[in-house]
């Protein structure tokens, strides 16, 4: 069955870990549509936003690290864009738990532009630094 | 030159079977996105709708049931706020009374004292009109203090009931109406998806048959992969005689063979260039109805797809703000329950107070009438204790009027709040009602978000597609290879026949008829028969020489 959240190579960054972290959170995204489809999203919204609140801990400080690592110029607006998605999570994730299950539509659109703006667009930046980065290495002095 | 050909006949296979396998993929894909459109103009339509739509109903109409009762409610507690006033006012001379009777008492005490030992009976009276009084006092203070506490529950009670009733007699049924304008909106645009998926489903089935005979036109090319494939033995053949005649070139059968060779190859590459062209032109056509497919599919319902999610948006914060007045709702009925509860208790302590007083009231008109009988006793000499006596008395009895009326207050209080209690203690139909309506929200949310994905899921499937497309059209580079290498073989080939010296022996005439006869054209008219009679057409055998039909026994239909 084709998936409508589907990480493809053309999103890869070329660093396995922070990729197969992005490949997470497109399984995530597919789950959670496939539970919607089914009409089964608040069953599953709090884990859903349970395990973007972590992923925020532990691949954005990845991501924080290569770019600190890596010396990418944009790194301060990157940093606020995490910052920024920590917050709206922890906020959305607060109303979850308060009992506002029908918020999975609210949810899942968050998701999607966080793929959309941040996966494809930001991270893509990085990648492409690095890629240039690499090539300048490669090239002969 | 054989081994160009044999590579190409492998390569164009490989591209054509690649291309078989894709097509059937997008052909799949084609028929779920059809499904799934079915689907979706199933969401809010027919039972489902039925039932979203009669839950937002029967909740505004179970609103204004709530806020009527509400209303009652707020009439009932404003009653009871406005007895407990005057209870307080009936009960409002109790302290002065309390005083008096502490007067007397010190009068009778210095009256006895004045008397001596004729008086000496008094003594008693007072102490023990002294001690009621104080119980008066404090009983009084107990009743004040439970008629504080009761304005007090009244009060808040009041300002609850005044909230829930503005949520039940407003909040909620404006929600539930924006609920239902969303519900009817969503329907609106359900009928449009259901119109754009009958012409979705009809481009789908089109893009199946145009699938069909791209399907076809891929076969037809085992016919022409089967021509090389003789052209190719032929050469092989053709390798094992002697290349040349001293001095006099290639033999004539050799130089017949390989004119034949190149006619055979340059048929071929006609017939596959314009199978490619047939392929390249119907990918084109699908790839044209899929984009305009998946262009659709982001308008689905009309609009576009930002309009989408903020409708979808819209709609889920109604059902969230439904369902957060839901609660507020049941937490000021549990509230209003609480407090009933809590007037009820401060009643039965008042009326139990009131029963003290008046049985206190009636001791000390007791003792009164009978001070008034021992001083008729004592005669002229206890005239003034005879004075205090009747005094006595008579505040007893004007207090105890006072104390009657308070205690019929508290009567018609506590069979207020009894009403009060059974209204609003009609809980547990209430809340059974209240999670029924909760559910109905939930199932309506429900359908909404399912709509939601599967609005996304056939707008993704449908550039998924496109894209599949465009991409096969773009990579499908087999006849440019094909007439390449078909190219360079004719020329090599006719390069050889023309290093050769013509030949006298090599009549053209039958040469001609070979070539004409042994094309496979035969082989493709039966294919293309067969395809047609798959399609429903009679299959008719061509009208050509009898003894010119066999197709030979290398030859495979498929």
């Amino acid at each position: 069955m084709n998936a409508t959240f589907r990480w493809t190579a053309n999103y890869a960054l070329g660093v396995g870990e922070i990729d197969r972290e992005h490949q997470h959170l497109f399984a995530l995204a597919e789950e959670m549509h496939q539970a919607m489809m089914a009409g089964k999203g608040k069953q599953i919204v709090m884990h859903l936003l349970d395990e973007m609140l972590a992923y925020t801990g532990q691949h954005f400080a990845h991501e924080e690290e290569l770019m600190e690592r890596s010396g990418f110029p944009d790194r301060e607006p990157h940093l606020r864009q995490h910052e920024e998605l920590r917050t709206q999570v922890r906020a959305k994730r607060a109303r979850a738990l308060a009992g506002e299950v029908t918020m999975t539509i609210e949810a899942m659109q968050f998701l999607m532009s966080w793929l959309k703006g941040h996966i494809l667009a930001s991270d893509c930046r990085i990648a492409d630094f690095l890629r240039q980065q690499e090539t300048a290495l490669r090239r002969p002095l | 030159m054989s081994a160009d050909l044999t590579a190409l006949n492998r390569s164009t296979e490989r591209d054509f079977l690649e291309i078989g396998g894709r097509l059937a993929g997008v052909q799949q894909t084609t028929r779920r996105l059809s499904a799934d459109l079915a689907e979706l103009t199933v969401l809010f339509s027919g039972e489902q709708g039925k039932e979203a739509v009669d839950s937002l109903v029967r909740m505004q109409r179970h609103a204004a049931v709530m806020s009527a009762g509400c209303a009652e409610r707020g009439g009932v507690l404003a009653k009871i706020r406005e007895q407990s006033r005057e209870v307080r006012a009936a009960f409002a001379g109790l302290r002065g009374t309390v005083k008096l009777f502490r007067g007397l008492c010190s009068l009778t005490r210095i009256e006895t004292a004045r008397l001596a030992g004729a008086g000496s009976g008094f003594i008693d009276l007072a102490d023990e009109v002294g001690t009621l009084s104080a119980r008066i006092q404090e009983r009084g203070d107990e009743i004040f203090e439970a008629l504080r506490q009761l304005d007090s529950a009244a009060h808040f009670a009041l300002r609850s009931g005044g909230d829930l009733r503005e949520r039940q007699s407003r909040e909620l049924p404006s929600l539930t109406a924006a609920a239902l304008d969303g519900l009817r909106c969503f329907q609106e645009r359900q009928q449009r998806a259901h119109a754009a998926s009958l012409v979705h489903r009809s481009q789908s089935e089109e893009v199946c048959a145009a699938i069909d005979q791209l399907v076809l036109a891929v076969q037809a090319h085992d016919i022409t992969r089967q021509q090389i494939e003789h052209v190719v033995a032929a050469l092989e053949g053709l390798g094992g005689t002697p290349a040349t005649q001293p001095g006099r070139g290639l033999p004539g059968e050799v130089q017949a063979a390989l004119a034949l060779q190149r006619m055979q190859l340059a048929s071929a590459g006609s017939q596959f260039a314009e199978a490619v062209e047939r392929i390249e032109t119907s990918l084109a056509g699908i790839g044209s109805r899929v984009r305009d497919m998946a262009e659709e599919s982001r308008a689905l319902m009309g609009g576009s797809s930002e309009e989408h999610d903020s409708f979808f948006l819209r709609i889920e914060g109604c059902f969230t703000a439904i369902l957060r007045a839901l609660n507020q709702c049941d937490r000021a009925e549990r509230d209003m329950r609480l407090r009933a509860g809590e007037l009820a208790g401060g009643t039965g302590r008042m009326r139990q107070a009131v029963k003290e007083i008046r049985a206190i009231e009636i001791e000390i008109q007791r003792i009164g009438l009978n001070a008034v009988i021992q001083a008729t006793h004592i005669g002229s000499g206890g005239t003034s204790l005879d004075l205090i006596a009747g005094v006595m008395h008579r505040l007893a009895m004007e207090s105890a009027e006072n104390t009657e009326r308070a205690a019929g207050l508290l009567d018609a209080i506590a069979a207020a709040v009894g009403e009060l209690q059974g209204a609003a203690g009609g809980g547990t139909g209430e809340s059974g009602l209240m999670e029924e309506l909760r559910s109905g929200v939930l199932r309506v949310h429900s359908a909404s978000e399912s709509a939601f994905s599967r609005v996304h899921g056939i707008a993704a499937l449908s550039s998924g597609l496109a894209e599949d497309i465009g991409g096969m059209a773009a990579n499908f580079s087999a006849g440019r290879m094909f007439a390449g290498a078909v190219a360079r073989a004719c020329g090599q080939l006719e390069r050889m026949v023309q290093a050769a010296e013509p030949s006298a022996s090599i009549p053209a005439q039958p040469l001609e008829h070979l070539e004409r006869n042994y094309t496979m054209q035969r082989e493709r008219e039966v294919h293309r028969q067969m395809a047609e009679s798959a399609a429903g057409a009679p299959v008719s055998v061509p009208e050509t020489d009898r003894e010119e039909e066999s197709l030979g026994e290398n030859v495979e239909l498929f």
